[in-house]
C-alpha cells in the first residue's frame, strides 16, 4: 500500500513542527501586515487577462470571469476578492513554500483573469471562482469546463452561502459534471489536502469584512441558521483525485484579500485562511 | 571437369603430383642418347645459322626453339622420369565418413532435390558410388552427426532432422573414435551451416598436428533463388508488463525484392504487433521497427514470421523465437522535486494508473520541508533525500527535478552520480530554474554524470532566458522506444511536430560525445538545442529532460481530452528508466535456448544493498523443471570476477525451465532473482541455409585435405588413397607415357611444320 504523506501528520514531533509553521504564517503575516506589504481590497479592479505569451510557466493564480444569473447579498459576482484575493494568497505563497512565483516589476505577483471560453483557461491548471451561487454556464461554457477538469484542471469555489447559493452552484455544475458520475462529497479532515503543509483541524468560517465589523466579530455566520456550519466539499476524478474544491459558507478568500485592513480580521481569520489556501494550491499542484 | 581433363593429359590425378616425388632413372642408353641429343641440338643451331640468306634472324630463332623444345620433350622421356608416391594399401586403412543428418539437409536445392538424398544416393547402399569407390581402397566408417555424432551402419537410417550442426564436435568425435588406427582420412559430407558457437579452429589443431587431412564435401547451393529470412531480432530479455516494445528485425531475401511483406509479433500465438516492409534489392538487409505490447506476464515466447511466399525455397526461416521475461513488478522510482510545481503533478498523473510503477515523490514544499507522496509507509524518506547509499539504492530510478545542487551534501551528489555509475539505474534530470547549471550543478559529481555539458561558470541564481520550443525527434529519436507517441514511425515523427510549444530555461553547452540526443527544441528565432538526451554512464544509463512544462501536452486547449501522448512520453520514459536496472541479485543463463540434454550454466552476480560485490555469499539457484519437479543448483564463486557466481544443470524434457537463484549471507537473505531457459530443437539450421563454402574449404585446406562439391567428388576416393597417412606403399607412376608428352611432341613438331610453311622455309 502506498500513500501521501505530508511531514508533520504522523508523530508528536511533527505535529510540533506544523505548530511552529502555524505560528509562521502569522509571525510573517503580521510582520507584512505591519510593512503594508500587501495589499488593499478597495475599489474596481479591470479583469487582468493573460497576454498571448506568457512570460514564464511558473505558478499563476487564475480567476474565473464568468457571467451572473442571479444576485447574492454583499456578492460581487466573479470579481468577489478580485485582485487583492490572489494578490496577497500568491505573496504568501511566495514567501512560505518554495514555489516559485512569478512578479512583475512593482512586486505584484502575476495572476490573471480568464473566460471559460478562453483557450487561455488551459494555462492555468489552477482556477478559482468566488460568489459562485450566482453563476451561469452556457452549454459551451460547461462543456469547456468539463473539458478543463477532466484533462487536470483544478477549480476551487469559495465565498457563496446557504441553502439557495449552494442549489445554484450545484444545478450550474450539473451541467459540467452529472452528479450520478461525479458526486458531491464532504472531504473529512483525513484527507491529504487539509495536510499539504499545514495541518487544518477544522474548516474557518470566514466572513466578509463588512459583515465582520457590523457584528463585530462575533457572527460568523453571513446567512444566519442557513449558513451556520462551513462546509468543504468536493468532486473527485476516477482516481479519487479533487478536481473541484467548493468552500460553501465561509469566505475564505477574503481572509486574504482583507489581512492588511484590520488586525482583528486578520488574527481572527488570516492564519486559518492562508493554511487552507496554501493547502489548497499545494494540494492542486501535486495531485 | 578440370580434374577429368588434367587427368585425361597427365595420366593421373592431381593429388598424385601434389603427393609425389619426381625421380628420373636414367641408363646407359638414355645418357647416350642425351649425347646424341645434345648433338643434334647444335647441328640445329648451326644449320639455322647456316641459312641467313634465307630467313630473318626472328623467324630462324622461333625455329630454334621449336626443334629445341621437342629435342627436350624427347630427352625428358629417354630419362624415364617417374612420380614416386605413398599410397594407400587396400583394405588396410580406415576412411571416417561424416554425414550431416542434420534439418537443413533437407532442403531442395541440390539440383531441386533435398541435400539429403545426395548423401543417401552417394553412401545410401554398398553399391553407391562414392562409397564403393571408398570401399574398394578402405575400411569405411560411416557416422552421422549433427547436435550429436555417432556411428552408423548405414547413411539410409538417416532421417536429416537434427536441430544443430556442430561440424567441430563432429570431427573431434570421429578422430578419438579413431584413435590408434590407421587413418587414412576424413571425408565430411554437409552443407557447412555450422550452427554451433563452439571454434572451429579448436577442433582443426589437433587435425593438423596428426596431419589427418579431413576431405569435404558441400552440398546444396550457395545462393538460394527465392528466400525470405528473419535474419534476426533485438528483443530484451526481460520488460516490464504493459511494456511497449519496440522491437528491431533484421529481413532478408533474395528474389522477392519489390515485394512488400509483413511482419507479425507473435505472443504464445496471438499477434501483438505487425509491421509491412518492402524488400530492397537481393542481399540488403531490411531493418523493421515493429510495435509490441508485453501485456501477459511470465516467460513468454515471441516469434517473428513472415508470411511464406510463393515458390519460397525455406519457409522454416520465416519465423524466429525470442524468450522474452515479463515482469509483474513495482519498480519504485524517485522522484525529488525541489519546488511545487505543475510538472510534477502531471507526471504522477500520467503514470497513475501504470500497475507496474511506483513513483515516490519527495517535494520540498519550504525550507526543510517535505511533502512525500507514494511512499509505502510514514518511515520512507522521513529524514528527506537519503542519505545513505543503501537507502538511495533500494530504488531503480531517480528523477531530479527542479531541485539545486546545493540542496545535497557533497556526498550526496556522489551518491547521485554512482546511482547511475556503480549501482546501474536510470537518472533523470528534469528542466527548471533549479536544475543543470542554473541550479549549480556544474563541477559536481552529478555534471559529470550528465548527457549534456554544463557551463560549470554559471551561479545557481541565473536562470537562462525562457525557450519557447517546437520539438521534432532526431534519427535517434524516431526509432528510440522513450519517443515513440504515435502508432508509426512517421507519426510519431509528425505528432512531436503538431505537439504545443513547451519551454525550457535551461542552456546547456551540448550533447557529450558519448550522449545521444533523442528531441532536439527550435525556438521562435530558429536556434535549436537538445532536449532529450542520454548516455550510459558506467552500469546506468543517464537522462536529460530540459524542459519545464511537458504538462502542455496534457493541458494545452489544442490537446483533445482523450489524447494520450504526455502519458504515453512519461510512461515509456519512465519505464525506460527502469528498464535493465539491476537488482541484488541479477540471474541469467549464458544461452536462451538449450537442446534437450544439454547442460544449462546459471550465473547470477550478487551484491549488497549498497551493491558492492560479494565473493561470500550463499547462492542457490532453484530450478523448476517443466514437469513442475524442482531441483537445487549451488552456486559458487567464479572467481574471474567479484560478485559472479556459476553453477550448471543439465536439462531434460524440452520446455521452459525456470531458475530462481537465492542469496543470503551470514544466515541474512540477500534477495533473490529469476531467470528462464527454454529447453528445445532449434531451427537455427534453416537460418543462412544456402551451402557454407567457406567453412568446409577452409577445414579442408587446414588439415591439407580438399574440398569438393557434388560433381567433382567422384575422384575424391583416389584422391585419399594418395594422402600418405596411414599404411601406405610406395607407388611408382611414370610419366614418359602421359598423353600430354604425345600431344606435346606432336604439337612442337607440328608448329615447326607450319611455322618454316609459314615464312617460306619450307
Amino acid at each position: 500500500m502506498t500513500g501521501s504523506v505530508a511531514d508533520g501528520s504522523h508523530t508528536a514531533r511533527r505535529a510540533k513542527a506544523c505548530a511552529a509553521l502555524a505560528a509562521a504564517v502569522v509571525a510573517t503575516a503580521a510582520g507584512v501586515f505591519a510593512q503594508v506589504d500587501v495589499f488593499r481590497g478597495d475599489g474596481f479592479f479591470a479583469p487582468r487577462f493573460p497576454p498571448a505569451l506568457r512570460a514564464d510557466r511558473a505558478f499563476s493564480f487564475c480567476r474565473l470571469l464568468y457571467t451572473s444569473v442571479r444576485r447574492e447579498p454583499s456578492g460581487g459576482g466573479w470579481r468577489t476578492d478580485y485582485p487583492y484575493g490572489e494578490i496577497n494568497l500568491m505573496i504568501r505563497l511566495s514567501e512560505l513554500t518554495k514555489t516559485p512565483v512569478p512578479f512583475e516589476g512593482n512586486r505584484q505577483p502575476m495572476h490573471y483573469v480568464v473566460r471559460l471560453t478562453s483557450d487561455a483557461l488551459f494555462e492555468c491548471p489552477f482556477t478559482m471562482a468566488s460568489d459562485v451561487g450566482t453563476i451561469g454556464l452556457s452549454p459551451a461554457e460547461a462543456e469547456r469546463l468539463r473539458l478543463y477538469l477532466l484533462k487536470g484542471g483544478f477549480l476551487w469555489v469559495d465565498d457563496f452561502w446557504g441553502t439557495r447559493a449552494w442549489d445554484h452552484w450545484t444545478r450550474e455544475l450539473a451541467k459540467v459534471l452529472p452528479p450520478a458520475d461525479y458526486p458531491v462529497e464532504d472531504v473529512p479532515l483525513t484527507d491529504p489536502i487539509f495536510s499539504s503543509q499545514f495541518v487544518v483541524t477544522g474548516v474557518p468560517q470566514i466572513t466578509n469584512i463588512g459583515f465582520w465589523r457590523r457584528t463585530g466579530g462575533r457572527e460568523t455566520s453571513e446567512r444566519g441558521a442557513d449558513s451556520r456550519d462551513a462546509h468543504f466539499r468536493a468532486i473527485r476524478d476516477g482516481h479519487g483525485r479533487i478536481m473541484v474544491a467548493m468552500t460553501h459558507n465561509t469566505d475564505v478568500a477574503d481572509s486574504w484579500e482583507r489581512e492588511g485592513e484590520d488586525p482583528g480580521f486578520f488574527y481572527q481569520f488570516s492564519p486559518n485562511g492562508y493554511a487552507l489556501g496554501i493547502n489548497v494550491l499545494l494540494y492542486a499542484m501535486t495531485h | 571437369m578440370l580434374d577429368a581433363i588434367f587427368q585425361a593429359l597427365f595420366g593421373y590425378r592431381p593429388v598424385v603430383f601434389q603427393q609425389g616425388e619426381l625421380r628420373f632413372d636414367a641408363g646407359v642408353g638414355a645418357l647416350v642418347a642425351a649425347g646424341l641429343a645434345a648433338a643434334v641440338m647444335v647441328a640445329a643451331i648451326v644449320t639455322y645459322r647456316s641459312v641467313r640468306a634465307k630467313g630473318r634472324l626472328r623467324d630462324r630463332l622461333v625455329l630454334t626453339v621449336l626443334r629445341m623444345a621437342a629435342l627436350a620433350v624427347v630427352l625428358f622421356c629417354l630419362f624415364r622420369p617417374t612420380l614416386v608416391v605413398r599410397a594407400a594399401v587396400p583394405q588396410q586403412n580406415v576412411v571416417a565418413v561424416l554425414l550431416d543428418d542434420s534439418r537443413s539437409m533437407q532442403i531442395p536445392d541440390w539440383d531441386g532435390r533435398p541435400r539429403g538424398e545426395f548423401i543417401k544416393q552417394q553412401f545410401g547402399a554398398p553399391e553407391s558410388a562414392l562409397l564403393k569407390a571408398l570401399s574398394d581402397r578402405f575400411l569405411v566408417r560411416v557416422f552421422r552427426f549433427s547436435s550429436t555424432a555417432g556411428r552408423l551402419e548405414s547413411a539410409g537410417g538417416l532421417t536429416f532432422n537434427g536441430s544443430q550442426t556442430r561440424l567441430g564436435a563432429a570431427l573431434d568425435g570421429a578422430r578419438e573414435e579413431l584413435a590408434g588406427l590407421p587413418v587414412s582420412g576424413i571425408v565430411l559430407v554437409s552443407d557447412g551451416a555450422d550452427t554451433s558457437e563452439a571454434s572451429l579452429s579448436d577442433a582443426l589443431l589437433p587435425l593438423k598436428a596428426d596431419k589427418l587431412p579431413v576431405y569435404t564435401v558441400g552440398v546444396g547451393s550457395a545462393r538460394l533463388p527465392r528466400d525470405v529470412q528473419i535474419d534476426r531480432v533485438s528483443t530484451p530479455r526481460s520488460v516490464l508488463k504493459d511494456a511497449s516494445l519496440l522491437l528491431d528485425v533484421v529481413v532478408t531475401h533474395t528474389g522477392y525484392a519489390g515485394r512488400t511483406v509483413t511482419v507479425d509479433v507473435e505472443d504464445e500465438g496471438r499477434i501483438i504487433g505487425s509491421e509491412q516492409v518492402r524488400l530492397p534489392a537481393d542481399g540488403t538487409p531490411a531493418t523493421v521497427h515493429v510495435r509490441a505490447a508485453a501485456s501477459e506476464a511470465g516467460p513468454r515466447l515471441f516469434k517473428f514470421r513472415v508470411a511464406p511466399q510463393p515458390d519460397e525455397v525455406v519457409a522454416q526461416n520465416n519465423v524466429r523465437e525470442a524468450l522474452i521475461q515479463v515482469r509483474d513488478v513495482h519498480e519504485k522510482i524517485l522522484y525529488f522535486e525541489g519546488e511545487p510545481r505543475f510538472e510534477m503533478k502531471f507526471v504522477r498523473r500520467a503514470v497513475a494508473d501504470d500497475q507496474n510503477l511506483q513513483l515516490v515523490v519527495l517535494q520540498r514544499t519550504a525550507d526543510n520541508k517535505f511533502l512525500r507522496l507514494g511512499v509505502d509507509g510514514p518511515d520512507e524518506l522521513f529524514g528527506g533525500f537519503p542519505k545513505t547509499r543503501e537507502d538511495l539504492f533500494s530504488y531503480r530510478a531517480l528523477v531530479l527535478g527542479s531541485i539545486e545542487a546545493g540542496a545535497f551534501t557533497g556526498d550526496q551528489l556522489q551518491m547521485i552520480a554512482e546511482f547511475a555509475d556503480r549501482r546501474g539505474g536510470g537518472l533523470l534530470m528534469l528542466g527548471g530554474a533549479r536544475s543543470f547549471a542554473e541550479g549549480g550543478y556544474g563541477g559536481t559529481p552529478v555534471a559529470d554524470a550528465l548527457p549534456l555539458a554544463i557551463d560549470p561558470r554559471t551561479r545557481a541564481t541565473e536562470p537562462s532566458d525562457l525557450a519557447r520550443m517546437l520539438l521534432a525527434p532526431t534519427r535517434a529519436g524516431q526509432t528510440h522506444a522513450a519517443t515513440q507517441i504515435a502508432a508509426s514511425e512517421a507519426a510519431s515523427a509528425n505528432r512531436w511536430r503538431e505537439l504545443p510549444q513547451v519551454t525550457s530555461v535551461n542552456a546547456p553547452l551540448g550533447p557529450k560525445p558519448a550522449a545521444t540526443v533523442l528531441l532536439t527544441g527550435t525556438d521562435e528565432r530558429g536556434r535549436s538545442q537538445p532536449v532529450l538526451a542520454w548516455h550510459q554512464y558506467g552500469r546506468g544509463k543517464v537522462v536529460a529532460l530540459t524542459l519545464q512544462d511537458t504538462w502542455q501536452w496534457q493541458m494545452h486547449a489544442s490537446v483533445p481530452l482523450d489524447d494520450q501522448t504526455h502519458e504515453n512520453f512519461w510512461r515509456q520514459m519512465l519505464r525506460w528508466l527502469v528498464d535493465g536496472v539491476p537488482g541484488v541479485v541479477e540471474a541469467r543463463t549464458t544461452t536462451e535456448r538449450v537442446e534437450p540434454g544439454e547442460p544449462v550454466t546459471v550465473e547470477a552476480t550478487i551484491v549488497d544493498k549498497s551493491y558492492v560485490e560479494l565473493n561470500d555469499a550463499s547462492v542457490t539457484a532453484r530450478v523448476t523443471r517443466p514437469n513442475g519437479a524442482t531441483l537445487d543448483v549451488p552456486l559458487e564463486w567464479t572467481g574471474e570476477r567479484d560478485g559472479l557466481y556459476r553453477g550448471t544443470f543439465v536439462s531434460t524434457e524440452a520446455g521452459t525451465y525456470e531458475v530462481a537463484v537465492d542469496s543470503s549471507r551470514s544466515s541474512a537473505i540477500l534477495g533473490s532473482g529469476v531467470a528462464y531457459v527454454r529447453a528445445g530443437p532449434s531451427d537455427a539450421e534453416y537460418f543462412d541455409p544456402t551451402m557454407h563454402e567457406g567453412p568446409l574449404r577452409r577445414i579442408a585446406e587446414d588439415t591439407g585435405g580438399r574440398f569438393y562439391t557434388p560433381e567433382t567428388a567422384a575422384g575424391m576416393a583416389e584422391d585419399v588413397r594418395y594422402a600418405g597417412r596411414g599404411v601406405t606403399s610406395v607407388e611408382e607412376r611414370e610419366l614418359w607415357n602421359m598423353p600430354i608428352i604425345l600431344i606435346a611432341l606432336v604439337g612442337l613438331i607440328s608448329a615447326e611444320w607450319a611455322y618454316r610453311r609459314a615464312v617460306g622455309l619450307s
